[in-house]
């Protein structure tokens, strides 16, 4: 063969926490040389998520100790709830460390991977050329790509308009007339710090979400000398946390009915931000709290009490060059000027781009294969899709505790399959069916009962069918368990003397 | 000799080459003749003040702190540590503040004997470096070699050096018994008791993570391959109490290095060479500038 492409053993799409944390716990298993593993990063720098949204405010719901890595523990966090900057020059610390840019095509985003069974690898299409690989391990979280939403007009829109996670530094909104669409988890980080900025804002929402006061608070230099001092302190306190969080569960997922603690705290919250009686009813959710994701944040409500913001819950019917029209349940049109539209519209959770784009022998794309039924086996292999890990896959996210503990059960588990299929001289593993079903009965089963399908609200949690297909719906130690060994009988392993020789 | 060295310093950050911010201090005049001073471990790069209060005023003189060290931030993983990283980060500091067409003396002391030994191969080494001084270090069986540790070597002396060195211990307040521990493993019976309480106190400053995790690193390490790789002529200093790494090693690295030029033995001094003998070193570096970087010097 002439001009084959670089081959790898393992192919990683994606370098954020997911990737890098693969990455690294390939590194560590003795992968070294640039030539044993790649990843496909798109953008120019590590850091998925935490690169992309550096939007005003952006900071993490999880409290940084539990929210990084267990192996690079960081005695050095600013804040209980650190900012995004820190996180993505965390994120770039571990990342050099590990020497893992060696190992990085920056600028390479990935347009398909075909599985080629009769070379027993993946061939991926990358917008720079084509690597083939035997193991394809996707990074690409489900905060990947934004969503846009699909409105009327919105194309004849003749003002500056853009997603938060995508938040352009260069406009200045000093006195603009803003509009924000969406109160996610985005906006209302960004709304408290562009309000004081701005002529006016207008904020129009669609469900108003539960906000919990942020117990955010500077870490003391006594605790920061602590944690260095003695590393196991700061391992007590990500315990600490952990253990805390995971306590939710029995409101989430056991009885949604203690949540209205929960309610109360927030319309505490309400009351305190917002003395207008109006605003605090258009403010005050109707469903039960963790539904969609609770939020924090103690200058939210504070903000859109000022006199320069408004709160527009009529919906909105089309977007024209200089305003946004919204109608009301009567029927009546407004129209509200602007010139800047920020977009906090959230992202494609439940229909991640990157399954377009992966595709088994047969050519089916594995969104066409899921359809609306997106499922995998313990969130990470897939029937008919061989030697491919899915990390943050289907039914791995979370509502209340630190999503790269999950992701790093995930690496634990594909780590594991590697080392296996290594031990056994095997040379290709995929999920079986009846296996990869069983699990997704046990995970509905799991799924009923739970706030997410019976809080009455539709969340980016849900799919068409409003099957929860994104969240983990148990304690996240039950989920590490299950990926802690690799399960040989729950596959199809083969030995593919054909491709050794051929290749 | 008047002090010339003092007062504030011009200080950088420079980037190595995993993204790790080195602490980088640049005294003396704007351009001109360069030293480079790389300190030892558990300490900072004041560990070399009293050498560079002694030096000549034309000499420029670069400081940095080790990773873990001073100012330089901690790694957060075992994987930010490594003599690969000391090397690193030699290289990135020369890169950085030797211009380009110009070579520099570099010194190390210790741990930054080591960062010098472990860069020998390097290219930007190879080009930047005039000569080298290297004072109370070694480049192998360096818990086999101590005799920090007072027990007979049959009863496990070197075991006991190497869980001694990379035990990440907090060292806490310091108190006369810890002074009294340091002076017995690191400094001569007879050295000069304010340097022992400057040495405490920097020693006692120490993150002890980061002291823990070079610790380990010492314990392994075997530099011999790139320490033959050194060509420039290297003088090199050991102390005859020197219980951490004593007079074998300056002997064993004169037996690797392409071009030595000098082995001194210190009688009576112990490790802490840039506080036990810095005029002898400043007079030795002086001596290495001005052969080797044609530096004009005040005298």
């Amino acid at each position: 063969m002439t001009d084959a492409p670089p081959h790898f053993r393992v192919a990683i799409i994606g370098s954020g926490f997911a990737g890098l944390g693969m990455a690294v716990r390939l590194k560590q298993a003795g992968l070294r040389d640039p030539r044993d593993f790649v990843v496909l990063e798109r953008a120019d720098d590590v850091g998925g998520t935490w690169r992309d949204n550096s939007y005003p405010g952006a900071a993490c719901d999880v409290p940084s100790h539990l929210y990084s890595f267990s192996f690079a523990p960081n005695p050095t966090w600013s804040r209980t709830f650190s900012p995004q900057p820190e996180i993505f020059a965390y994120i770039k610390r571990v990342a050099g460390e590990y020497g893992i840019h060696e190992h990085v095509r920056y600028g390479h985003e990935v347009l398909s991977a075909h599985w080629e069974p009769a070379d027993n690898r993946w061939r991926i299409e990358t917008s720079q050329g084509t690597v083939t690989a035997q193991f394809l391990v996707s990074g690409a979280g489900p905060l990947a790509d934004p969503a846009l939403p699909d409105i009327k007009g919105i194309d004849t829109f003749e003002g500056r308009m853009f997603h938060s996670a995508d938040w352009d530094h260069d406009h200045d909104l000093t006195g603009r007339r803003v509009a924000v669409i969406g109160t996610g988890a985005s906006a209302i980080q960004f709304v408290p710090r562009i309000q004081p900025k701005v002529g006016r804002l207008s904020l129009f929402q669609r469900t108003a979400p539960w906000v919990m006061f942020r117990h955010d608070r500077d870490i003391t230099r006594a605790e920061s000398l602590l944690y260095r001092n003695f590393p196991i302190a700061q391992q007590i306190a990500r315990k600490s946390i952990y253990w805390g969080r995971e306590t939710y569960i029995f409101g989430f997922a056991k009885n949604p009915r203690l949540l209205s603690v929960v309610e109360r705290l927030g319309r505490a919250n309400i009351a305190r931000g917002i003395k207008d009686p109006e605003l605090r009813a258009k403010v005050t959710p109707e469903f039960r709290a963790g539904c969609k994701r609770i939020l924090m944040s103690n200058d939210y409500y504070p903000a859109l009490a000022q006199p320069n913001v408004d709160v527009v819950t009529d919906g909105i019917a089309e977007i024209r060059p200089n305003s946004i029209v919204t109608r009301d349940s009567a029927g009546r049109e407004t129209e509200h000027e602007v010139d800047t539209i920020i977009l906090g519209t959230g992202f494609h959770v439940t229909d991640p781009p990157v399954a377009h784009r992966i595709f088994n022998s047969r050519g089916r794309s594995l969104a066409d294969h899921w359809g609306t039924d997106v499922q995998a086996f313990r969130g990470t292999t897939i029937a008919g899709f061989p030697n491919a890990f899915i990390l943050a896959g289907p039914n791995t996210g979370l509502g209340h505790t630190s999503q790269v503990f999950m992701i790093e059960a995930q690496i634990r588990y594909t780590m594991e399959a590697l080392k296996y299929l290594c031990r056994q001289g095997l040379d290709r593993l995929e999920v079986r069916p009846e296996a990869q079903r069983s699990y997704n009965e046990m995970v509905a089963r799991s799924m009923a009962g739970t706030v997410w399908v019976t809080g009455g609200c539709d969340s980016w949690y849900l799919n068409e069918e409003g099957r929860n297909t994104t969240l983990w719906p148990t304690f996240t130690w039950n989920f590490a368990l299950r990926t802690r060994w690799f399960d040989p009988h729950n596959y199809d392993l083969r030995v593919d003397r054909g491709a050794r020789t051929a290749a | 000799m008047a002090i010339r060295h003092l007062g504030p310093a011009r200080e950088t950050r420079v980037v190595s080459d995993d993204g790790t911010e080195l602490h980088v201090e640049v005294r003396g005049p704007v351009s001109g003749p360069t030293v480079v001073f790389s300190h030892c471990w558990a300490t900072s790069l004041a560990s070399w003040g009293p050498v560079v209060r002694l030096l000549d005023e034309n000499l420029r003189v670069v400081l940095y702190d080790q990773r873990g060290h001073g100012r330089t931030p901690v790694p957060l993983t075992p994987a930010g540590y490594g003599e690969h990283k000391l090397a690193d980060d030699l290289c990135a500091v020369l890169a950085a503040t030797v211009p380009d067409g110009e070579r520099a003396v570099v010194a190390g002391h210790s741990m930054g004997g080591m960062t010098v030994m472990a860069t020998g191969a390097r290219e930007v080494f190879r080009e930047k470096a005039a000569a080298v001084l290297l004072t109370n270090t070694g480049c192998t069986q360096l818990t086999k070699r101590t005799t920090a540790i007072p027990l007979p070597k049959a009863l496990g002396r070197s075991a006991v050096a190497a869980l001694t060195l990379r035990a990440p211990l907090p060292l806490g307040p310091r108190n006369p018994a810890t002074t009294a521990a340091l002076k017995f493993i690191a400094m001569s019976p007879g050295a000069d008791p304010r340097m022992v309480r400057l040495c405490a106190r920097m020693v006692h400053a120490c993150n002890p993570v980061a002291r823990g995790r070079w610790g380990d690193m010492m314990n392994r390490l075997d530099l011999d391959a790139t320490v033959r790789a050194i060509s420039a002529p290297t003088v090199i200093v050991a102390g005859t109490e020197d219980r951490m790494t004593p007079p074998w090693h300056a002997h064993h690295i004169a037996s690797l290095v392409q071009d030595c030029t000098e082995v001194v033995e210190v009688p009576g001094a112990g490790h802490m060479g840039p506080l036990e003998f810095p005029d002898l070193l400043a007079d030795r570096i002086e001596k290495l500038a001005a052969e080797h970087l044609d530096a004009a010097l005040a005298g």
